[in-house]
């Protein structure tokens, strides 16, 4: 009995330097200037008000805006995409944010890398890690989407920390940190558009595309990647969640680059169906080319402010239509429109 | 799983709780026994066979040359008064020709299977080599799997077999023991490589629980670490940058290279040890140390008895002593006497058995020409010096040096240090022609060089700095060890003084360590 206690009156001292040191490592070294660190802030602060959350990659985090999406549909909206976000960090955001707000809807921006991506970054997960708030959430996606290996990098920030050494950013971190605008979770850049959206105003500069030539398809989901998908729409399904898996546009340029659009939509189109799951994949738009033209685009596949704004208008206006029961057939093509000459 | 992983501490974590159960003291040896098995077949399923069979063959000799042993020692008994010398002497030769088939035949199985797994390909490599230049006769490579901690296991194994063999040990009776002293988990995959009288009572024993073997068993597992996380896997990617790249690096760079790579091995290797012996410490048992700050040694003889202590220490139990005891090492010395000056006629044996020590050191190690070459220079160095230790001696008396002298003390501990480096160009080059590509860089391309790149390129300024603080932390502990034990010098601090430590050596772990990346994880030494 006189071990145990001493043992565990050792573990509480070391858990408590533990959490003391984290909390102010991440104080002073997590880079002021970065979205994320506000995004997570907000999601804190969100907490039992959310009924329709946003999740995916980075094409989701720059293509729904729940400002506007609040504004057209009435709901109270919050984006938890996050780069290169893995399917199985996917679900466990979705399970996370479920358990603590009354989810009605959740709008999935699928994009075709993860779905074909084996293993995401350590980077990617710990995106995913830092936006779960319940323990068991934590817990269950260090033992399921992560190796041992990479649990200390997610469960303490301290080991992420590249430049110890670097002064310049340590102040500039603490001068901002203990501004008023902190407190009351202000970003410092212009490019955040609240609730986990993020809109630059970058204007793609890429080559143009009319029509594109079908290359050969190779694609192929990843098995675990589908798995986790699966597992989603079953979760939605069984929670009774309104579940929309949706493409987001990207530039004709990135469209030739996977080839073969059309076998990535008749993949996920089938899941949909078997799972009853909603599909609408933006690339398939009717006026795609026209309205999604590159200045829409920050780069090849992510929408800039405006486009972000134009496609969150455009999303509202498709859901509100199905919600109320009205035909969206038309707003959606059979074949994706930069292949139709082809066909 | 690694012993580094959070894997394997909450593993452990399991069996250390399951241990300790109060109804288990009695079968705590099955615990460890269970624990190990399951460590092993974590590492995969296929290598089973093989620890099973050098489990199997090293008991069954053992038992029966306990037997034999018995049998000599009841023969003697009965006989006594009754038998001549003679009749003795006979006896026992017959008892010795038996044990040494026993003997025989378990170092043929066991070694067998070594070479069968570990350098089969490196036989067949040699030989198509040959056949192919005068034929397209080519043999196929094997597709083997090293099975985990081989090396390490088959020289314990071997060991237990020839104490029994002389009578040091009795021979252990329920195979499942031996099982556990063949594949003792903490040990397995790195050494230190046991001695069964030493390690035997110990995983066989009842252990209560012990605050002193928790606290001292944490303490080493920290400071392993540290030196892991910190040192070794922050030295890595850029000591592994100027050997794969070594042809767009000056000899120069080179060289702090070989220095670089002898101090992230040391770093890394002796991590291991730290964290195997901290977690065996917890279990109530203590493994043998494996280094002794073999940088502060002043030859190369020294640092091999300070290195890889229980490696050094079997090559010279059971194959440098009984090789120069040996009847071609004392042909060799009677043909010596005729052709060399007395002096040098008497180093003959040990010349010759140290010759075949190291190569085999270095062959044990790793199935390449480099490895090889890498045991013969070391044996060469020390063959030299030993033949020359007289002439050393007149200089040193004609300089006035004293030996005593700190200066003298310095510069030969600073020289054998960069002689170690330099010769570890054969294990930390990727190939035999490399390592002698890089030799020969060293000899020919060496211009001291002022710029960061130089010195240390493709390293991070921020990343140098975590490995400074980490080596001159590592260099201080070092010196203090070298005066008394450091646990020593730590019971004497105050609790305050000793938290604060483990506390700042935690969050500098944490803060200057390497983690989450294929970098960090598995040790240098587990692929011998």
């Amino acid at each position: 009995m006189r071990n145990i206690k001493k043992i565990a009156g050792r573990l509480l001292l070391i858990s408590v330097v533990l959490v003391l040191f984290e909390i102010m490592v991440e104080f002073v070294y997590r880079p002021y200037n970065r979205y994320s660190l506000y995004a997570i802030r907000e999601l804190k602060e969100c907490q039992g008000e959310i009924d329709t959350l946003f999740l995916g990659t980075s094409t989701a985090y720059r293509g729904f805006s729940p400002d506007i999406f609040d504004k057209e549909l009435g709901t109270f909206s919050y984006n938890a995409a996050t780069a290169s976000q893995p399917i199985d960090g996917t679900l466990a955001l979705l399970k996370d944010q479920a358990a603590r707000n009354p989810i009605e809807r959740v709008i999935l921006g699928v994009s075709q890398r993860s779905l074909v991506k084996e293993e995401a970054y350590i980077e990617r997960k710990e995106e995913v890690y830092d936006r779960l708030l319940s323990f068991k959430e934590k817990v269950s996606y260090l033992i399921d989407g992560c190796t041992s290996e990479e649990w200390l990098n997610l469960i303490f920030y301290s080991t992420r920390i590249e430049k110890y050494l670097d002064a310049g950013q340590v102040k500039k971190n603490l001068a901002y940190k203990l501004s008023d605008a902190y407190k009351e979770n202000k970003a410092p850049m212009e490019t955040y558009g609240g609730r986990g959206f993020l809109a630059e105003d970058t204007i793609y500069q890429g080559k143009t595309y009319e029509t594109i030539t079908k290359g050969e398809s190779t694609w192929k989901a990843d098995e675990d990647n589908e798995k986790a998908l699966i597992e989603i729409m079953e979760y939605c399904r069984a929670n009774d969640i309104e579940l929309i898996l949706t493409f987001i546009p990207v530039t004709g340029a990135q469209i030739n680059s996977y080839k073969d659009v059309g076998a990535i939509h008749d993949y996920v189109q089938a899941l949909a169906d078997e799972y009853e799951a909603v599909f609408w994949d933006f690339n398939y738009y009717v006026r795609v080319k026209e309205e999604f033209s590159n200045s829409m685009f920050k780069d090849k596949k992510h929408l800039n402010e405006a486009g972000g704004m134009y496609f969150s208008r455009l999303f509202a206006e498709v859901y509100q239509k199905y919600q109320k029961g009205e035909a969206i057939e038309g707003y959606f093509s059979d074949i994706c429109p930069y292949y139709e000459n082809s066909y | 799983m690694t012993i580094n992983s959070m894997s394997f501490l909450i593993f452990f974590l399991g069996i250390a709780i399951v241990y300790y159960l109060p109804f288990l003291k009695k079968y705590q040896w099955a615990v460890l026994l269970a624990a190990s098995y399951l460590f092993y077949f974590f590492t995969g399923t296929d290598n089973f066979i093989y620890i099973l069979v050098t489990t199997v063959t090293t008991h069954v000799s053992a038992r029966m040359l306990g037997k034999k042993n018995n049998q000599q020692a009841e023969w003697l008994k009965v006989q006594k008064g009754s038998r001549t010398k003679e009749e003795t002497a006979q006896y026992k030769a017959r008892i010795k020709s038996e044990k040494n088939r026993i003997v025989f035949f378990d170092i043929v199985v066991n070694i067998g299977l070594l070479i069968f797994v570990k350098y089969s390909n490196f036989f067949i490599f040699n030989i198509n080599r040959i056949l192919t230049v005068e034929s397209s006769v080519e043999l196929k490579a094997l597709n083997i799997l090293v099975p985990l901690g081989i090396s390490y296991y088959t020289l314990q194994s071997i060991g237990y077999v020839l104490d029994v063999s002389k009578g040091k040990t009795q021979p252990e009776g329920n195979v499942f023991k031996t099982a556990l002293f063949v594949s003792y988990f903490p040990q397995i995959t790195q050494g230190p490589i046991g001695r069964f009288d030493k390690l035997a009572p110990q995983l066989f024993g009842a252990h209560g629980f012990s605050w002193q073997n928790l606290s001292s068993g944490c303490q080493r597992i920290l400071w392993g670490f540290f030196k892991k996380t910190v040192i070794a896997d922050r030295m890595n990617p850029f000591v592994d940058e100027i050997f794969l790249n070594f042809d767009q690096h000056s000899g120069f760079t080179l060289f702090l290279g070989c220095v670089y790579f002898s101090i992230q091995a040391y770093a890394d290797f002796s991590a291991y040890m730290d964290i195997a012996a901290g977690y065996s410490q917890i279990l109530g048992i203590g493994l043998e140390e494996n280094f002794k700050r073999p940088f502060f040694s002043q030859s190369l003889a020294e640092y091999w008895r300070r290195w890889h202590i229980t490696l050094s220490s079997w090559f010279r139990d059971y194959l440098f002593y009984p090789l120069s005891l040996s009847a071609p090492a004392v042909k060799l010395s009677r043909i010596g006497r005729k052709y060399l000056p007395a002096r040098i006629a008497k180093l003959v044996p040990s010349v010759y058995a140290m010759f075949i020590v190291w190569f085999a050191t270095g062959f044990w190690h790793d199935a390449s020409w480099r490895y090889i070459l890498w045991g013969i220079a070391n044996g060469t160095i020390m063959i030299s010096s030993m033949c020359l230790s007289e002439q050393f001696k007149t200089w040193k008396q004609k300089l006035h040096i004293r030996e005593e002298n700190k200066f003298w003390q310095l510069f030969r501990r600073l020289r054998t240090f960069l002689l170690i480096s330099l010769l570890k160009v054969f294990p930390a080059a990727s190939s035999t022609g490399n390592s002698l590509r890089i030799l020969k860089r060293i000899v020919t391309d060496f211009r001291i060089e002022f710029s960061y790149q130089a010195w240390f390129p493709g390293l991070i300024k921020n990343y140098l700095a975590y490995i400074l603080f980490g080596l001159v932390l590592f260099l201080m502990v070092s010196i203090r060890q070298e005066k008394e034990h450091f646990r020593v010098h730590m019971e004497r601090k105050s609790f305050v003084y000793r938290w604060c430590l483990y506390l700042v050596l935690l969050c500098a772990i944490l803060s200057f360590g390497m983690f989450g990346t294929e970098l960090s994880g598995g040790f240098e030494y587990a692929q011998y």
